[in-house]
């Protein structure tokens, strides 16, 4: 409907105006309500199409009528939608691309392939195109005489065809077998020449005659043209590969010098190379089987791809080095493998006469003439030489006895210790008179003997270590220190049998000491009878068996004996003690003497002293066991060891640098936090408060009674008891509140954590709520919609106040969850545990007067209802629980149908409650006189 | 050997107003610290005598003092029931620990310098961390059942002395520790340098070497006297000899292994409150009630 509107403007609107429904006529409107213009939308099924006639659109009696697509729109009502769903869940492979391409027709098809610029299907020698053109021309000669008669499918065989590049160089003047590029006579050498007949000569000698027009007749231009380059044999045709590596593979990238060393060795080797000029299997070549469009007659084996190396390249790497390795031998020419590409060096330069490279030579060590690769052990070697070395003469003993010993105890050192302590000692004691035995004066010959013996003793001993190499299983255990095994009987016997019979045993038998005491002081001077006893007692002690009864302690009675025989025991250790201490006087000189370059460390020299006291027998030395060792049998000694386990904490170790060797391990020793404590109440804590509550009236017997009955705890983890005291009171305070929570859900199990979260959060709730309350309470009238909690939650803060507080005059609500919250135990006067106390049982704390008379209705089911679910979340009490429980399951359908009761009681009770407390806040503004005014019923 | 022993006064340092409880070395021996109950710490430059800079800021007298590894700090502690964290240059309080409930006897560092170790009359051990900001013991050890007198630390252990007459070991590595009773009020304790021995002077005039192994009693060194006052013994550089101080002024030297005393000498004109022992020269310096440290060479 373009047309110009009246005024004659080069104005020209084109389409049809809509028209304002404002500025119409009634009957304009309907008009225009029937052409489809007005502006003000019509629901999308009025409207319809029209064309410029004004006549509804007609799409075809099969293609949809006068409504095609979504009342003559595209798709749906939702939108264009080309496609209905087609769950692609069993065919995921077939999700195909679209592209405008597969929308278009012909038409739209061709005019978009007329715009793209491609390569014109004869043009086209690469790719698939070639392969189908060469056989399209083919076919165009299907006259020709076939070798294999009947249908060949062509699908195999494709015929050659020259590409368009073959066919443009073709008319430039080119020929098959010549080169491209300018001509130059250089490789007109006969041999080449020569290959090159023979190649062509096989292969159309082995073409069929069909085909062989092409290549006839490049032979026929290369015998013609000898002079020219024969470029046009490939390369491939002067180097096959004959390797086995793959396509492209190049054993010389990474290390080209071997490339440079193997061009020089094929330059040694030319012959070789012509020699494969003449290609054998060139023959068996046929034209026209396999073979691309791209190659030419001969070109079989080129490497189409030209991005590989050249296949003479391809060779083993070992092989290269081999090589390289007997020319380096050779090495009768100098060559660098950096310059020596080719047999000249590089431009400018000129080879050096005189290979300055020389491999540096490494002589293999000297072997020493008298090396043995047999290790000899010394002990053996001191063995058979001491043996077989002539004995020295048996020599007596000097008169002067500490010479004796002192010889003694010094060839006992050198036989342990080897000829360097003598020869230090002799060294150190050059002018002591003492040691003049070393020197062979006074003694030498009893120290010589004294040595033989010693060093023949200790080679028995060793080689009767060897015979016995293995260890026996207690002696491997206490190498690695573990218990020894108890070996007697005494362990089956109980505890006070065995002190019996260690008593009589003890009475009747003494064990042999190793060493007899000698005394040098009279004990019992003053009691004649009592030291020959004593005396008696220490020989008998020597010689351990049976206990005699002494003679002269017939008359005592057996308590005194007893008593006595204790008394000889602690003089006689006495007595060992101060021989000991002048025993070991005379081992320290000698020690310090003879082995005085040790003492640089404190553990040698104390080593040093033990191991000769484990050398000697008794009588040697006469010198007794010294208190360097004391044994540990003996208990009064000092001093004495201990060990407890300790536990660092984990800051401490961390800061040592050292694992925390309890890692992992319940924490026995952290003293816990406040927060902690509030929020996760130990259950034995929470149960033992529980049963001090009903004990107990004041908090600080509370704290001794736990004090008192807490386990014995290590010493060193016995920290904070303060800690601990002000814990205890915030678990009262839990125990009060999980009460509450009770009432809200008895049935469910409520977690520890859970628990007293609510309790936290709901102490902040109450003190919101209530405000809340208040407000609401002020200004909207009774059956309030929202709140429906609310009025409970209020009065179970007051009686929080009420429990916590006990002073309810004084208490305003906030405060009460400040004291709750941050669990102050110092706050919590005497006697708030009687409040708690009737708190536990039910509901009847929390119930208001009116509340009470309901609850004396129904006081049965609602004892029931609230009596399972204790604060208690222990471990012990979960036992308790889970019986309850089955009690529960029991009787569930009882308690389903009181269920619903209570809840319709507890509707009723909020209502009332509610009343009440808009009644109290008339009456009074303050909140806590009501809660005074509403003392829970037991309580008082 | 004998004769190498620091037997000669070299130098005398005087500064101290009244009795100095202790006098310590720091890391590499060049300077020495000592304390007393004049409530003064002072640097000293021992082989030239010099003072080279005094720490004010206890209340009551400083019993002990040590120096971390790297010398730039050094913590002390006293009758004042408090750990002070020194700076060494600027002689400022890095930090007041909350030390003890009552007097603090000795004060060590551990070997890496991060955890301060305290003992005291309270009867505990504690340690305190350098690190952090926290004024408060990572760990109190309260094991003991008198004052805890004399502490000296290993890589994983603290080794400390009591009233009580133990010495305890607790091992922070294996998480155990292990109490020797010696019998007597200990009244030092000091390790060799092999730290295989605990050398411990006890007052009943001994010293006691124990191996810490076992717990054997190794050796008893007598001929002093020390009975009532907090004295120091301690090894030698090399180990060959142990050091000893007398409450009549003397310093004695015994040989380790035959306990016999080598040497001693007329050191102070009263008690000997500390020794402390060159770690690698034959130097020794001494502090004394009578209000001097004197500095001791071959």
């Amino acid at each position: 409907m373009g047309r110009g509107d009246d005024d004659g403007s080069a104005l020209v609107v084109y389409g049809t105006p809509l028209e304002n429904s404002d500025e119409l006529s009634a009957r304009k409107r309907a008009k225009a309500l029937d052409k489809g213009t007005l502006r003000q939308q019509q629901p999308v099924w009025k409207q319809d199409a029209r064309d410029s006639e004004g006549r509804r659109r007609f799409h075809g009696a099969f293609t949809g009528g006068f409504s095609a697509g979504y009342f003559n729109t595209v798709g749906s009502k939702d939108g264009w939608e080309p496609k209905t769903f087609k769950s692609s869940r069993g065919s995921r492979a077939d999700m195909r691309q679209h592209s405008a391409y597969d929308y278009m027709d012909d038409e739209e098809r061709r005019e978009m392939d007329s715009k793209q610029i491609g390569t014109a299907q004869e043009f086209d020698t690469f790719g698939f195109t070639a392969a189908e053109y060469a056989r399209r021309e083919a076919t165009q000669e299907t006259n020709r005489p076939a070798v294999i008669p009947g249908f060949v499918p062509d699908e195999i065989i494709v015929p050659p065809t020259d590409s368009i590049g073959v066919k443009l160089l073709r008319k430039m003047g080119w020929r098959h077998g010549r080169g491209i590029g300018p001509k130059h006579i250089a490789a007109s050498s006969e041999v080449k020449r020569e290959g090159r007949k023979a190649m062509l000569a096989l292969a159309s000698a082995g073409s069929s005659s069909q085909d062989a027009g092409p290549s006839l007749e490049d032979s026929e231009t290369a015998e013609e043209q000898l002079d020219l380059p024969p470029t046009s044999v490939p390369d491939f045709v002067r180097k096959i590969k004959d390797n086995v590596h793959g396509l492209g593979f190049d054993p010389f990238q990474s290390a080209p010098e071997f490339r440079h060393a193997k061009d020089y060795r094929l330059d040694d080797d030319k012959d070789k190379v012509k020699r494969r000029t003449l290609r054998p299997n060139a023959v068996t070549m046929s034209k026209g089987f396999g073979i691309g469009a791209l190659e030419e007659m001969g070109d079989e084996d080129e490497d189409v791809y030209a991005t590989g190396p050249h296949p003479e390249m391809m060779v083993l790497e070992d092989e290269e080095l081999e090589r390289l390795e007997k020319i380096e031998r050779k090495a009768p020419r100098p060559r660098l493998p950096t310059v020596a590409v080719g047999k000249d060096a590089l431009p400018g330069f000129k080879l050096a006469s005189e290979n300055t490279y020389q491999a540096e030579w490494f002589h293999p060590p000297v072997v020493p003439p008298d090396y043995v690769p047999v290790h000899k052990f010394v002990a053996a070697l001191d063995l058979s030489q001491s043996q077989s070395d002539n004995t020295p003469l048996e020599a007596p003993q000097p008169e002067d006895k500490t010479l004796v010993k002192l010889i003694d105890g010094m060839a006992i050192l050198v036989a342990r210790s080897g000829t360097q302590l003598e020869a230090l000692s002799k060294e150190k004691n050059k002018e002591n008179p003492l040691f003049q035995f070393l020197f062979g004066g006074m003694g030498g010959d009893y120290y010589t003997r004294r040595l033989w013996e010693e060093r023949s003793k200790r080679g028995l001993q060793i080689q009767s270590n060897r015979d016995r190499p293995k260890l026996g299983a207690s002696e491997r255990g206490q190498a690695l220190g573990e218990m020894p095994l108890q070996k007697s009987a005494l362990p089956a016997i109980p505890a006070e049998d065995r002190a019996r019979l260690q008593a009589t045993l003890n009475n009747t038998f003494m064990k042999p000491s190793a060493e007899p005491t000698k005394t040098n002081r009279l004990p019992f001077e003053d009691d004649p009878a009592k030291q020959a006893r004593y005396e008696q007692f220490l020989k008998d002690k020597y010689t351990g068996g049976l206990r005699k009864m002494n003679k002269g302690a017939q008359q005592l009675t057996e308590a005194q004996r007893a008593q006595e025989i204790l008394e000889f025991e602690a003089v006689a250790h006495a007595a060992r003690g101060t021989v000991s201490s002048s025993g070991a006087n005379l081992l320290g000189k000698l020690a310090a003497s003879s082995d005085r370059f040790t003492s640089g460390g404190v553990e040698q020299a104390g080593k040093f002293v033990k191991s000769i006291e484990e050398q000697q027998s008794p009588n040697q030395l006469s010198v007794p066991s010294t208190s360097y060792a004391p044994q540990p049998s003996t208990s009064l000694s000092y001093p004495r060891r201990t060990e407890e386990p300790w536990r660092p904490l984990p800051l401490l170790c961390k800061r040592f640098d050292v694992l925390d060797p309890y890692t992992g391990q319940s924490s026995l020793a952290k003293p816990k936090s406040r927060i902690e404590s509030l929020t996760l109440a130990t259950p034995s804590e929470s149960l033992f408060s529980s049963k001090i509550t009903e004990a107990i009236g004041s908090a600080a017997k509370v704290e001794e009674v736990q004090r008192e009955s807490t386990p014995p705890v290590d010493e060193g983890e016995q920290q904070e008891p303060e800690e601990k005291i002000a814990e205890k009171p915030v678990d009262l305070y839990k125990a009060i509140f999980s009460d509450d929570e009770e009432e809200e859900a008895p049935s469910q199990p409520v977690k520890n954590v859970d628990a007293a979260n609510a309790a936290l959060t709901r102490l902040v709730a109450d003190d919101f709520l209530e405000s809340l309350g208040k407000e609401l309470g002020l200004a909207v009238p009774p059956p309030m919609p929202v709140p429906v909690k609310a009025p409970e939650d209020s009065s179970k803060g007051q009686t929080t106040q009420d429990t916590s507080g006990g002073q309810p005059e004084d208490i305003s609500k906030g405060q009460t969850t400040e004291d709750t919250s941050s669990g102050q135990p110092q706050d919590i006067p005497k006697g708030h545990i009687k409040f708690v106390k009737p708190s536990r049982k039910g509901e009847e704390p929390k119930a208001d007067i009116q509340k009470e008379r309901d609850e004396k209705a129904q006081a049965k089911d609602a004892q029931y209802t609230s009596e399972p679910e204790d604060h208690a979340t222990t471990k012990d009490d979960k036992d308790q629980r889970r019986s309850r429980d089955k009690r529960k399951d029991k009787s569930r359908d009882r308690r389903e149908e009181s269920s619903k009761e209570r809840s319709k009681r507890k509707r009723r009770e909020r209502k009332e409650r509610h009343k009440r407390h808009k009644s109290k806040r008339r009456r009074t503004s303050s909140s806590t006189s009501s809660s005074s005014s509403s003392p829970s019923p037991s309580c008082s | 050997m004998a004769d190498q022993l620091p037997r000669r006064e070299a130098v005398v340092l005087r500064g101290h107003e009244g009795p100095v409880l202790a006098v310590r070395f720091n890391s590499d021996g060049n300077y020495c610290i000592s304390c007393g109950r004049d409530r003064v710490l002072c640097l000293w430059n021992p082989q030239k005598g010099l003072r080279i800079k005094s720490y004010n800021a206890h209340a009551r007298e400083v019993r002990d003092v040590a120096v971390v590894a790297d010398n730039s700090k050094f913590c002390s502690c006293g009758a004042d029931r408090q750990l002070f964290y020194w700076d060494v240059p600027t002689g400022r309080v890095i930090r007041k620990f909350r030390g003890h409930d009552s007097e603090v006897n000795t004060v060590k560092f551990s070997e890496n310098s991060t955890v301060i170790v305290s003992g005291g009359y309270d009867r505990s051990v504690r340690a305190f961390d350098c690190r952090s900001h926290s004024i408060e013991p990572i760990q109190v050890i309260e094991a003991f059942s008198d004052s805890v007198t004399s502490l000296c630390m290993t890589r994983t252990e603290i080794i400390a002395g009591s009233v009580d007459g133990s010495i305890r070991t607790f091992d922070i590595r294996a998480g155990r520790y292990c109490s020797d009773d010696l019998g007597h009020p200990i009244n030092s304790v000091a390790l060799s340098h092999d730290g295989k021995c605990t050398l411990a002077g006890c007052l009943d005039s001994t010293l006691r070497l124990i191996d810490r192994e076992t717990g054997d009693l190794l050796q008893e060194y007598k001929g002093h006297i020390n009975k009532s006052y907090k004295t120091d013994s301690c090894l030698t550089n090399t180990d060959a000899h142990v050091v000893g101080s007398s409450e009549d002024g003397r310093i004695y030297y015994w040989d380790l292994v035959d306990s016999s005393v080598v040497s001693s000498f007329k050191a102070h004109a009263s008690a000997v409150t500390s020794i402390a022992y060159h770690k690698t020269e034959p130097m020794l310096v001494t502090s004394s009630i009578d209000g001097t440290v004197r500095v001791w060479t071959p």
